[in-house]
């Protein structure tokens, strides 16, 4: 009796891992045919003939069924109002917003650079935010704060928490 | 006879949850492994007015959990619908949680997050995960930190650091916290609001904003800071025409200053501006109760 539960647990077991495998490996080949790998990505915005910013990226690939590019080694270039020049290490492009991941850095002109691991661009409102921790650098002012909003042609920039000033040689 | 009696208790208490906790599942094919039940093809599940229609989905009877592995559309009788990429569903806590989903109702507005919790009995949706409200009517977005619809009361709560951005950037809001009331077409913004305009900035505890009129109403005692003014008053109304400021109504112990060529000061119990293309056209001070003129000296000293 014991044995018979042991094997109908072992051939149970067998078959749920079956068909997980099955099923995965059927999502894998679905992903692989729907990405198109793209290289030296260029991108323009205009509104209005006028250009709004500009995108470049080494490498990525694009995923159709989620109408969306997934860039590596990204830069943005804001042309329109405030000059603002965006690096990160990747990005996810989809149609009315900009998502930037890893290592983001958002270059003022007025050489006040903010650090973060995430940052979210809305094309539609042309908003930048993060509710993540960032550092901001100005000239030799290092700050901490968490959160913040860049709005108004990128002319007005708002931090969500208070920020803290440090010294690093101390 | 026994024996029968038996199998039927056991069914009963197989299948109990369902009758305490009501829904129905549906689909073309299905299989039990032990424990687990597993729905393929069409799979259509109710309850209590939401249906949700999918590929593939499975319960574990133990954990009372359904679980919906594919990308789903949940629909609500009263005309919300959600398209998510996956999600779980507990049985005895009548309680939806769903990732990357975009929550949308009919022809009002949109909030996309990534997660959402929906407790079924209390009509509560959950956002949570960078929640974006878009309202392409009204063209606005608000990205919050944590979003709560009551369905029934038809509310929207957003809690912590939220902005709201216009689209033609006519106008841009920060608040600790917003409320909408789609009923009495009411957004109120609470703690630490901050209205920015092409001209001004707004500063005040609590600030309304009546959309039937379209005018924003200060309720705590306010700040407005222009490039070169500044006034302060425990109410401020500003009325607003397609998106551009036409008109500012002042309210009790208004107190004005100005700094040009020289510097102007004025207390009084109100006042009214018009505005052409956002910028003061006229301006108009009742009751004053005090005004001070400084001129300015050429090299910038006061006299």
């Amino acid at each position: 009796m014991i044995s018979s539960v042991k094997y109908f647990r072992i051939v149970t077991v067998s078959i749920f891992l079956f068909l997980l495998f099955c099923e995965r490996e059927s999502i894998e080949k679905v992903e692989k045919i729907q990405e198109d790998v793209v290289t030296d990505f260029r991108s323009e915005y205009f509104q209005k003939d006028v250009k709004i910013y500009s995108l470049k990226s080494d490498t990525g690939y694009y995923i159709d069924s989620l109408k969306m590019y997934i860039l590596k080694n990204v830069e943005y270039n804001r042309e329109d109002g405030e000059k603002v020049t965006i690096f990160a290490e990747s990005s996810s492009v989809f149609e009315k917003k900009i998502e930037y991941f890893k290592n983001v850095r958002v270059v003022f002109s007025d050489s006040m650079i903010l650090h973060s691991n995430y940052l979210l661009y809305d094309i539609d409102t042309d908003t930048l935010r993060t509710d993540d921790s960032i550092i901001i650098e100005k000239k030799d002012d290092r700050m901490l704060t968490k959160g913040f909003i860049c709005f108004d042609n990128f002319k007005k920039t708002v931090f969500l928490s208070p920020v803290l000033i440090y010294d690093e040689k101390r | 006879m026994m024996k029968k009696d038996k199998i039927l208790i056991l069914i009963l208490f197989f299948f109990s949850p369902e009758i305490f906790f009501a829904y129905t599942l549906y689909s073309e094919k299905a299989s039990i492994i032990g424990d687990t039940i597993f729905f393929f093809k069409n799979v259509d599940f109710k309850s209590d007015g939401y249906s949700l229609k999918t590929d593939s989905s499975f319960i574990l009877k133990k954990d009372s959990l359904i679980f919906f592995p594919k990308s789903f559309i949940l629909k609500r009788d009263d005309s919300v619908k959600i398209l998510a990429k996956y999600g779980i569903y507990l049985i005895k806590e009548k309680r939806f949680y769903i990732n990357f989903q975009t929550t949308e109702k009919e022809n009002r507005f949109s909030i996309q997050s990534e997660t959402l919790e929906i407790f079924l009995d209390d009509s509560l949706f959950i956002f949570t995960g960078k929640p974006v409200f878009d309202n392409a009517d009204e063209k606005l977005k608000i990205f919050g930190e944590r979003v709560e619809y009551l369905k029934n009361l038809e509310r929207i709560y957003f809690k912590g650091n939220s902005f709201l951005q216009k689209y033609d950037s006519s106008y841009s809001i920060i608040s600790g916290n917003i409320l909408i009331d789609d009923k009495d077409s009411v957004n109120i913004f609470s703690s630490g609001v901050e209205i920015f305009n092409d001209s001004f900035t707004i500063k005040s505890d609590s600030v309304n904003h009546y959309r039937k009129g379209s005018f924003f109403k200060t309720l705590k005692r306010g700040d407005i800071v222009a490039k070169n003014s500044f006034f302060q008053g425990d109410t401020f109304i500003f009325y607003f025409e397609n998106d551009s400021l036409r008109r500012m109504v002042g309210k009790n112990n208004i107190v004005f200053k100005n700094e040009d060529d020289n510097i102007v000061k004025i207390v009084c119990d109100s006042l009214d501006g018009t505005f052409k293309s956002s910028k003061v056209d006229i301006l108009k001070f009742y009751k004053i109760k005090e005004s001070e003129l400084l001129k300015k000296e050429k090299d910038g000293t006061e006299k």
